[in-house]
């Protein structure tokens, strides 16, 4: 699933929350995501913290499964940013 | 696979037979953990807050000597019926 904001964009983002992931495996990121998102409203941001390198593919697919955006990913130190705006 | 579909908005139940219902004895996902994955309790945990749905084969278990006090809450006891209805009501159906 391709982003959907440029990068440097998303470096300008702040999102409404973040959720660190780091250190979790396959499927944890994921959940964390889905949870995550449904404590943001409708419109909102979330940024999910992951030192797993497949999250960011599961991530976008998730994202266009269940109806949401996927905003694309930043570099972090040992992991990676990723960026979804909650869309129901 | 189950806790994912589960994120993704889609119904799950996982039906357990034969040595597969050792899984869902009281304390047994304690034990479990695999390399590379998350503890088996943790996602057993998961599954169960996300809404997924817990059968028993209770021919299975009564074979083994357990009984349904044995088993974590929210596991529901079957027979054969109850999991052809659910295999043949279903989407898709993955066996390991």
């Amino acid at each position: 699933m391709p982003a959907t904001v440029t990068e440097s964009e998303l470096q300008a983002i702040t999102a409404d929350k973040v959720v660190d992931a780091r250190g979790s495996a396959c499927p944890g990121p994921l959940l964390e995501a889905k949870k995550g998102i449904g404590t943001v409203s409708v419109g909102s941001i979330l940024e999910i913290w992951s030192s797993d390198p497949v999250t960011k593919t599961d991530i976008g697919a998730w994202s266009a499964k269940v109806g949401h955006e996927f905003l694309g990913v930043l570099p972090g130190e040992g992991y990676e940013r990723i960026f979804v705006r909650r869309r129901k | 696979m189950a806790c994912a579909a589960l994120a993704s908005d889609v119904e799950v139940v996982i039906g357990f037979q034969a040595d597969g219902v050792e899984l869902v004895r009281s304390g047994v996902a304690n034990t479990i953990e695999a390399p590379g994955f998350p503890p088996f309790r943790k996602l057993l945990a998961d599954f169960q807050e996300l809404g997924g749905k817990l059968l028993v084969c209770g021919p299975c278990i009564k074979s083994r000597g357990i009984t349904t006090s044995d088993l974590i809450d929210g596991a529901e006891v079957v027979a054969a019926g109850r999991f052809v209805a659910e295999i043949t009501s279903s989407t898709n159906s993955l066996v390991y």
